[in-house]
């Protein structure tokens, strides 16, 4: 329906009919699918989070619009019906606006990453000539017609070229660098081809393949660069998303076309921007520095006193950036110091300070409260006495007399805390108990403990982050809004200097010994992995069956042997133990007390592996070498055998056939193959036995 | 006097033996001239009074000579090796660390080049640099050249060198050499490192010239560590490592009081690099007080604050080039002829008259003789030749009194001192020494006495 206005509207302008090849068109994605801005985001799209009291999509399409992007795509997922109405109903979609906009919409379920949306428009076959992608969460005041006619140019000399992405610089330390999104590029500075990619957010240490640099003489690394979630693209990058279902992310992207890159000849370029402003709203610290770019006006024109929304007023700018819509009443003795805004219709109290915050329409603040580095959005009551110093409060919240957020914090909206109540830092409410459907580990006890912390009186529930596989590090980097980080990076780059100093022979010292781990990096990394899906494993109980899909899986992606898989799986399952519980073995009976249930539960895996007798002789040389690097576990060793034997995951012959073979290092013949005697003779006898029997 | 001058001429040239068995590489004649020649001529031009020659003993008295023969005003301190025995370049510069007072420029006598030296100086002075290399952005023609002698596989070393792009400094050094032989097929670079120079040019085309001014401090830090043996391999990539590391100043202050004492008495061999910094505090205060700041984007101070620096002259044009594989040696004939007269404008050459036809880009010794009907191209001719008739050369070396009877067809070979060719051969990509009977007809062949083989 929306097409059939736009159309409408098309002809109505007068506009001569364009073909779609003229046409600058744009699609923005209007989701970020990620959940960094929960519980805020779980009833309201990201894109209408507002961003200086206004919706972060408003700032997208006007930067579209001010470079003179002829039609936009918005193809929206989570809360889809409330972008189409606010859309439906702001200038946007008006027959004057000079920008038409289709909406296209998808349920969650069908789509859960930019891979997927992009496959989508790629089905509905919407496009065919080069694009602008862009996310609704990104603020920008680029001119992208002329990087656009430079990827055209570009695509004169190099017919394989898929992308143009926009990157800003920005040198380590600024506060638009995100933290959860630092990269590093390796580009050919002569035409700025995009050689490689990599995430360096959870790296030490950077590895670039030797043949890049053999192959172009000269190579520019950059950590200096900003992602800005914009890009160029030619039109086969839909068709590309379509054929390799793995591309999920941008990164994904990238990645797969430089692998293959000397199969199918694809390019990427990078462009650096010059003087122009771009940033992406990733999570909550860059909501905050972005919010202080636009007050600072750093996005010019995007800037509050420049607003042309309908909906919202604009904002009058007074000296050191303070701005206010109209409406605003300031009672006698308040302070607003520097880069503040205030909303509509708010009213501040007596003897409040503000500083470098922004404060949402409708807003009522009381006597004597103090804010620091916040976002208040619409309708907050905050009551007497309050101190707010770096948070997120959403819509509706209600702080009674006294109230304290430690810093970090986000209230979700319809929040109210009691009076006096104390927030610790870094906390995130929510109004309503959190949904127990999937989270399948909290039990209900925990709810009663965690559901009404701060008091009685209080609407306000503690979120917790349901786990993600890689959620340290981020939720880490997220804990480490308003918090002073400087001092620990500074500390970090310490440690790293003096490593430095140490010559490099001393980097493994970090692994736990288990035994000669193979010199070859693949098999190295391959023990690493399999030890952390054990350990994840046996955590969180997953089945057999599903750990050996992971384990085959990380055997492909290093390529080792089959021999090596055995070994390293059992070795990894011995370590298991000490992993775990970060102590080394003890040598006592607390040992295999530790480890029989671990072992318990990865039998089936075991008798995945060991399936012949060769299979299990590697194993048998894997608990050999392992009780060679590990005295300690020698002790258990017999313990191990007689518990693999019981369970039929070591035959008698494999372990009899293991023990007169001669041992690879001949310090096991004292040690391991002494203790094991005991063992050894008694199935010597048993075989005898029971041959005996059947005679 | 601020700078003092070494030149490293006890290479053996081990990667052409078939030219070095009788006579050190920086014997070896360029155009006429003796390697070291250049060298000398370099420092000269750059206005040392003397320098510091490392050599075997036995060459001494052919090199003590040099400046007299050729009207250089150089003086030469010559300093000798013992016999027959290997020392790396830093091994040599220990050698003769008594008689470094100063920073020091350490070159190899197989540089020739026309860059001129003071920019690499005033880098040296604008930075306080800890050692300043040469780079130059090589000309790729080197590569393709056709090599005399047997055919190899022949490798350029490369390295790739990591360079700011805001400041010359230089961030990593790794020669290619050695992550091939340790089978990595990645180069890894610390995040912190990044961190520090977020723009990082890598650069794997430029040709290292092996110019190096040195301070002093670093030379005294070369002359305890007795592990060091070279300067390009071990010395250079050690510095450039340990420009992260923090100065530990508290140890520093603590040795301080008796320093003088600590280094006569004290084992010190193990000694930290940072207590052989000198001013280091006086420096820092400077750097304090200013508000010049070599880099942008972050909030450190100049240099990052750190106390060790290498840097790097990437010299964009201008001629460098160094002897030190057989392609190079004799495309470094071929050039240099060539550049001449804009090199050395103060050096006439003054070519035998005769009615041969000599092309362009020839360099014949007064002393030759060429008959009328030869012709020579893109070839040096040394002194004392005898060339016959209708004899064609062509992008050959000869060096001094070689007969080369009639009739005989020459390309891309070398010829050295003495040597003989009869009537009517045709060889090609040859290196002889010595006699070549009537009608041989070789291609990529060493021809040199069965006895010196055997030596070999």
């Amino acid at each position: 329906m929306s097409s059939n206005k736009t159309s409408k509207s098309m002809s109505k302008s007068g506009s001569e009919v364009l073909k779609q090849e003229d046409v600058v068109l744009a699609v923005l994605i209007a989701d970020s699918f990620s959940i960094r801005f929960a519980p805020v985001t779980d009833s309201k799209p990201k894109a209408l989070l507002p961003l200086v009291n206004r919706p972060m999509i408003d700032y997208a399409l006007e930067s579209l619009l001010l470079s003179g992007v002829q039609k936009t795509f918005v193809y929206c997922v989570a809360h889809a019906d409330q972008i189409r109405q606010y859309l439906k109903e702001s200038k946007w979609m008006r027959s004057v606006s000079p920008m038409s906009i289709e909406v296209i919409s998808q349920s969650p379920d069908d789509c859960r990453s930019l891979g997927d949306s992009l496959r989508d428009i790629d089905g509905k076959s919407l496009i065919r000539g080069d694009f602008i992608l862009m996310s609704a969460d990104v603020i920008s005041n680029v001119q992208l017609i002329p990087i656009l006619e430079e990827h055209r140019e570009k695509r004169k000399t190099d017919k394989g070229i898929v992308m143009t992405h926009i990157f800003k610089k920005s040198f380590p330390g600024h506060r638009s660098r995100s933290a959860e999104e630092e990269l590093v590029l390796a580009i050919n500075p002569t035409n700025g081809r995009i050689l490689n990619y990599q995430q360096t957010t959870n790296l030490k240490k950077l590895s670039f393949p030797l043949e890049m640099f053999k192959e172009h003489g000269l190579v520019d690394l950059r950590y200096d660069l900003v992602d800005t979630h914009i890009s160029i693209c030619s039109p086969v990058v839909l068709p590309l998303f379509s054929d390799n279902f793995d591309y999920q992310t941008w990164g994904d992207f990238v990645r797969g076309i430089l692998i293959n890159e000397e199969i199918l000849n694809n390019t990427i370029y990078y462009h650096q921007l010059e003087g122009s402003y771009a940033a992406h709203v990733s999570n909550v610290p860059m909501y905050d520095a972005v919010s202080k770019d636009v007050i600072q006006r750093w996005a010019f024109p995007l800037v509050p006193d420049l607003n042309r929304s309908e909906t919202t007023p604009r904002h009058t700018l007074s000296r050191h950036n303070v701005y206010k819509q109209p409406g605003v009443t300031l009672a006698k003795e308040s302070v607003l110091e520097r880069d503040v805004a205030v909303g509509e219709n708010s009213k501040i109290g007596e003897r409040t300070f503000v500083t470098q915050s922004v404060i949402g329409s409708r807003c009522t603040i009381g006597n004597d409260v103090y804010i620091n580095n916040a976002y208040i959005w619409d309708d907050v009551n905050i009551k007497n006495n309050c101190h707010i110093e770096v948070a997120l409060i959403a819509d509706g919240v209600v702080l009674n007399e006294g109230v304290k957020i430690g810093r970090g914090c986000v209230i979700g909206p319809g929040v109210v805390l009691a009076a006096g109540t104390k927030i610790p830092d870094n906390t995130r409410l929510m109004a309503h108990p959190p949904k127990c459907d999937n989270d399948f580990e909290t039990s209900d006890e925990e709810d009663d403990k965690v559901a009404k912390p701060f008091s009685a009186d209080s609407v306000a529930y503690v979120y917790q982050r349901p786990v993600e596989e890689d959620s340290d590090a981020e939720s880490l980097i997220d804990e480490l809004w308003g918090l002073d980080i400087d001092e620990d990076s500074e500390s970090e780059e310490d440690e790293d200097e003096d490593e430095a100093d140490n010559d490099e022979d001393e980097e493994h010292e970090e692994e736990v010994d288990v035994g000669d781990l193979p010199e070859d990096m693949n098999a190295r990394s391959f023990y690493n992995e399999v030890l952390e899906s054990l350990q994840r494993g046996y955590e969180e109980k997953i089945k057999g069956d599903n750990l050996v899909l992971e384990i085959n899986s990380s055997k492909y992606a290093y390529n080792v042997t089959m021999k090596e898989v055995n070994m390293l799986v059992i070795k990894a399952m011995l370590s298991l133990p000490s992993v775990m519980t970060k102590k080394a073995a003890t040598g006592t009976n607390e040992d295999w007390v530790a480890l029989r249930p671990i072992l318990q539960h990865f039998l089936p895996v075991m008798r995945n592996y060991l399936k012949n007798n060769q299979s299990m002789l590697d194993s048998l040389e894997a608990l050999e070498e392992f009780g060679v690097h590990n005295s300690h576990f020698v002790k258990s060793i017999c313990k191990v055998l007689h518990f693999l034997y019981g369970e039929d995951v070591l035959s008698e012959d494999a372990i009899l056939e293991w023990y007169t073979n001669p041992p690879n290092d001949p310090s096991a013949l004292k040690t391991i193959r002494k203790t094991v005697e005991p063992f050894i003779t008694w199935l010597e006898e048993a075989e005898e036995e029971s041959s005996e029997e059947s005679d | 006097m601020e700078y003092q001058a070494v030149i490293m001429a006890a290479g053996r040239g081990s990667r052409m033996t078939d030219l070095t068995h009788d006579r050190p590489k920086c014997l070896l004649p360029i155009c006429n001239r003796p390697m070291i020649w250049f060298s000398l001529k370099m420092l000269e031009n750059a206005g040392f009074e003397d320098v510091i020659v490392v050599i075997h003993e036995q060459f001494r008295a052919e090199v003590a000579a040099i400046p007299s023969k050729y009207g250089l005003n150089i003086k030469l301190d010559i300093a000798c090796l013992p016999k027959n025995e290997d020392f790396g370049t830093a091994d040599s510069l220990r050698l003769v660390k008594d008689r470094i007072k100063t920073d020091v420029l350490v070159i190899s006598c197989d540089l020739v080049c026309d860059i001129p030296l003071h920019n690499v100086f005033d880098l040296h002075r604008t930075h306080q640099s800890s050692v300043t290399a040469l780079f130059s952005q090589s000309s790729p023609e080197v590569m393709s050249t056709a090599v005399p002698g047997p055919k190899t596989k022949f490798k350029q070393e490369r390295d790739l060198v990591g360079l700011d792009l805001q400041t010359p400094r230089l961030v990593f050094l790794v020669s290619e050499a050695d992550l091939t032989s340790e089978n990595e097929e990645e180069l890894s670079i610390r995040k912190s490192v990044m961190k520090h120079f977020p723009q990082i040019s890598v650069q794997g085309n430029l040709l290292d010239a092996h110019l190096y001014v040195i301070k002093k401090w670093v030379c005294d830090y070369i002359a305890e560590n007795r592990s060091f043996t070279m300067l390009k391999g071990e010395v250079l990539p050690h510095l450039v490592r340990k420009q992260f590391i923090k100065t530990q100043r508290k140890k520093n202050e603590k040795e301080l009081p008796n320093a003088d004492v600590s280094v006569v008495s004290l084992n010190t061999t193990n000694r930290d690099i940072c207590s052989f910094l000198v001013d280091v505090e006086e420096e820092e205060k400077i750097r304090s007080y200013s508000v010049w700041n070599d880099h942008r984007g972050d909030l450190r101070g100049p240099y990052q604050d750190h106390n060790i620096r290498c840097f790097a002259y990437v010299a964009k044009e201008g001629f460098c080039l160094r002897a030190n594989s057989l392609s190079n040696y004799c495309e470094l004939n071929r050039q240099v002829i060539k550049r001449w007269n804009t090199m050395f404008p103060d050096e006439e050459i003054t070519p035998p008259v005769s009615k041969a036809q000599v092309g362009t880009d020839c360099l014949i010794g007064e002393t030759s003789q060429l008959s009328d009907k030869c012709s020579i191209k893109h070839s040096v001719i040394g002194q004392g030749c005898n060339i016959g008739e209708k004899v064609r050369i062509t992008n050959c070396i000869i060096m001094d009194n070689v007969t080369i009877m009639k009739e005989t067809t020459l390309q891309g070979s070398i010829l050295m001192d003495n040597s003989v060719i009869e009537n009517s051969c045709d060889l090609k990509d040859c290196i002889v020494g010595h006699t070549v009977h009537s009608n041989c007809k070789s291609t990529n062949e060493v021809l040199v006495d069965a006895d010196r083989l055997l030596e070999i």
